[in-house]
């Protein structure tokens, strides 16, 4: 429970503490970019964001990504390139504090306003990796073609869900939360074969709903966090599990005899 | 002056945009592969990327009309064309691909800003038909002029887009993770990776043997250049396995890593290893070499921007590393006397043993700790050689660092206890005879240097040579310390024999030990314990 309260206590002190800034002290920059889609038949997306709120869903087909951005250029700064060589796209998107700043000097800072959305499109094989360190990140990955996810967070609070069925089987989906509040929904929509959850301080919750047309084997890692696991009542699973000054609970499943 | 004229021209081109203009704007839709659009406070600008590699930008920034780099006009911050183009980019923006550039700003414009929205509106049919065509919409001869020179300047960068694009796919490496640098001048550059950490042998290199541009990968997963692919430059593989198929032009440099050349590699330079591993079945015409000097390379993996400052620290700097130090010593108590604590509870007897034996045997304990330090490492390389050993290498290494610990701690307790006894007379020591006082106080006694030196830090330039002094004497005392109580752990065979611990005499056990939990070991003091208790009786 203490740790529970202490992820928004963090994001609070990291992101809200000064909400009640003057805006005239922030330097608001917005940035729409956005790239039609031509044929790739791959798309290899890295995307970095130091603080803010960020958003991530799939767009429209027509494009193969859109990011739009709202940052302060006095104490951030946004990098942004889309290489293409035969057909296979590469995407970088960083979002991190000038090196002659110190974040910690910026008393009265709003970090909570600045934000980046990304859509990306649903026509073509999608590998994302994303790095998050204070934001307050809400993704919606169904409907991609998601091959390869790994995703690893700071201090932050995240929330993924797969609204449709992942159009591609994923071959891996990597989680690794840090003193974080952490959700994950419908992940039998993603089509991961091979899920990866790592907790450090902070809650985690993973609800395995979804349609499941595929075996998956998961391997999750919790510190000093909680974890929370939904699992639907018709789906067999197998859990092998190792403790340490940890309780475990498992209510309402039922152990198959052996014979 | 010149400039104005042209301006001018432009502007009647802009104003003489045809009607069917508009309507090839139109059709820009499937020409426009990218766009970008950045606003701020003092900046508005439209940034187009079309199919065929061209690429337009056009900026309002600080008063000034910018296209594609070029002053084209100016315009008043806040002004209504400010207000237009922003408006007409919020609303593109909020599209998908329609930034038709005609049309975007009203009438009421004043004649210098009307003049730069007309050159951005004559530019609509170059999103549609090249620059060549932009040309042919103006009418006079200094209009077709300037005009020209735009589009040359266009036309040129295109060209070198596309021919760098098509060299890349040429070349098709594949690089995994990592940092891909590319430089085509080397000066200063042996310098700076000398200042962030690379070996002084890269950057010896860097500075005699490169003639050619240089391709740097740092830190990647994997780097490999397949068959059929040339690469006509230096490659530099840094913290990089890699893997060539292909043929390198230039020299090949592998720092700290691995490069497997395939039997369809070529590499027409040198291939030079430093301090890594080359397995070679293909050809490398310039030769194989190792750098006679094998440093490692160092790229700290978080440490994007180095600062270099000079200049002796600040007063300010002194009294935080000060602080900081003292901090650190304060920690290191607590963790020490918790972990004495720990070891007073549960192994008070063995713990007040090694004690024993480092009091009464220091010289023998401190040669003896001497040789344990000597052979560990003969020893355990021996144990990892014998197979039937080999497997018992890890408990041999958890094994010596818990005797040290236990040995460390019974010094201090060693310490503490000596300490109560010289300085307190026996009444007073009776009370103070706890084991966890001697042990708080013994690590006191062995930090106090590290404390004194963390004090003196602060005033560095008066103290500083105190403080050399006194950190090297408490790292001496440390290891002195730690020495001898190792030699006293086992020496006392951790605590379970007193063979070198007060022999002959019955330990002087503290209040808060139970005597007849230590009975007494030689023939003597058993008769001393049983004429006590007859007293008593």
């Amino acid at each position: 429970m203490r740790y529970r309260l202490a992820v928004p206590v963090i994001l609070l002190l990291v992101l809200g503490f000064g909400a009640a800034a003057p805006a005239e002290a922030q330097s608001w920059k917005t940035v729409a970019k956005s790239r039609q889609r031509r044929g790739q038949d791959f798309l290899d997306v890295k995307i970095n964001y130091a603080v803010g709120r960020f958003e991530l869903k799939r767009g429209s087909d027509r494009l193969l990504y859109r990011l739009d951005s709202k940052y302060d250029e006095e104490a951030f700064k946004l990098t942004s390139s889309y290489l293409e060589s035969k057909g296979r796209g590469s995407l970088r998107i960083d979002i991190e504090g000038h090196e002659e700043v110190d974040l910690k000097d910026l008393k009265d800072y709003d970090f909570e306003a600045g934000n980046l959305s990304v859509d990306l499109t649903g026509a073509t094989p999608v590998v994302l990796a994303m790095k998050f360190g204070a934001a307050e990140a809400r993704l919606d990955l169904g409907g991609l073609r998601l091959q390869n996810l790994v995703l690893e967070t700071g201090a932050s609070d995240t929330h993924i869900w797969f609204s449709e069925t992942n159009r591609e089987t994923a071959e891996h989906c990597s989680f690794k939360a840090g003193a974080a509040q952490f959700r994950v929904d419908n992940l039998g929509n993603s089509r991961c074969e091979r899920i990866t959850v790592s907790g450090g301080v902070g809650t985690l919750s993973l609800d395995f709903s979804g349609d499941w047309d595929h075996d998956a084997t998961g391997d999750i890692n919790v510190g000093l966090g909680t974890i929370e696991i939904a699992v639907p009542s018709e789906l067999g699973v197998r859990v092998e599990r190792s403790t340490f000054l940890m309780s475990f609970d498992a209510p309402g499943f039922e152990q198959p005899k052996i014979t | 002056m010149l400039k104005q004229m042209r301006l001018a021209a432009l502007v009647l081109a802009g104003v003489l945009v045809p009607a069917p203009l508009v309507g090839q704007a139109a059709q820009t839709v499937d020409e426009i592969v990218q766009t970008a659009i950045v606003l701020s406070e003092d900046e508005a600008s439209l940034d187009l990327e079309l199919v065929d590699g061209r690429s337009l930008q056009i900026r309002l920034i600080d008063g000034t009309v910018l296209i594609d780099g070029r002053e084209a006009g100016v315009y008043r911050p806040g002004g209504a064309l400010e207000s237009a183009w922003r408006s007409f980019l919020r609303g593109t923006s909020d599209g998908e691909f329609e930034p038709a550039l005609t049309g975007f700003a009203g009438a009421d414009l004043a004649a210098d800003e009307a003049a730069a929205v007309s050159i951005i509106e004559a530019l609509a049919p170059f999103l549609v038909e090249g620059s060549a065509e932009i040309a042919a919409t103006v009418a006079t001869e200094e209009s077709v002029e300037a005009a020209t020179e735009i589009a040359a300047t266009i036309a040129e960068a295109a060209a070198a887009a596309a021919a760098a694009t098509a060299q890349l796919e040429a070349l098709d490496e594949v690089v995994a993770g990592g940092l891909v640098v590319e430089l085509s001048e080397l000066e200063g550059l042996a310098g700076s990776l000398g200042r962030i950490g690379l070996a002084p042998e890269l950057a010896r290199i860097l500075n005699t043997d490169i003639d050619s541009p240089v391709r740097i990968v740092i830190e990647a997963d994997e780097y490999v250049l397949p068959e059929g692919a040339e690469l006509d430059q230096t490659l530099i593989l840094v913290e990089t396995d890699g893997v060539l198929a292909g043929v390198v032009t230039g020299n090949v440099i592998v720092a700290d890593g691995s490069l497997m050349i395939a039997p369809t590699g070529r590499i027409d330079g040198e291939v030079v290893a430093i301090d890594a591993s080359i397995h070679n079945e293909g050809t490398v015409i310039g030769g194989l070499r190792e750098a006679p000097h094998i440093a490692p390379v160092v790229v700290a993996p978080f440490a994007r921007h180095v600062r270099v400052r000079g200049g002796p620290p600040s007063i300010a700097n002194n009294i935080a590393m000060g602080f900081g130090s003292l901090a650190k010593t304060i920690a290191m108590y607590l963790l020490f006397g918790f972990l004495g604590a720990l070891a007073v509870y549960f192994f008070r007897g063995q713990l007040e043993t090694v004690s024993d034996t480092v009091s009464y045997s220091f010289g023998r304990s401190f040669l003896a700790g001497l040789a344990a330090e000597v052979l560990f490492v003969p020893v355990g390389l021996v144990m990892t050689v014998l197979i039937v050993t080999a497997i018992a290498v890890p408990f041999y290494a958890l094994g010596f660092i818990l005797l040290g610990l236990l040995g460390y701690i019974s010094v201090a307790h060693a310490a503490g206890e000596n300490l109560t006894r010289h300085r307190f007379a026996w009444p007073s020591r009776m009370r103070r005879s706890n084991s966890y006082y001697y042990v708080l106080n013994g690590f006191g006694v062995l930090l106090a240097l590290f404390a004194g030196a963390a004090i003196t830090q602060m005033a560095a330039p008066l103290l500083g040579w105190a403080h050399d002094l006194l950190i090297v004497s408490a790292w001496i005392l440390t290891w002195v310390a730690a020495t001898s109580g190792l030699g006293a752990a086992l020496l006392s065979r951790a605590g379970t024999q007193r063979k070198y611990a007060r022999p002959g005499e019955l330990p002087e056990l503290p209040a808060d030990t139970f005597t007849r939990d230590m009975p007494p070991t030689d023939a003597g003091a058993r008769a001393r314990r049983a004429e006590e208790k007859g007293d008593e009786i």
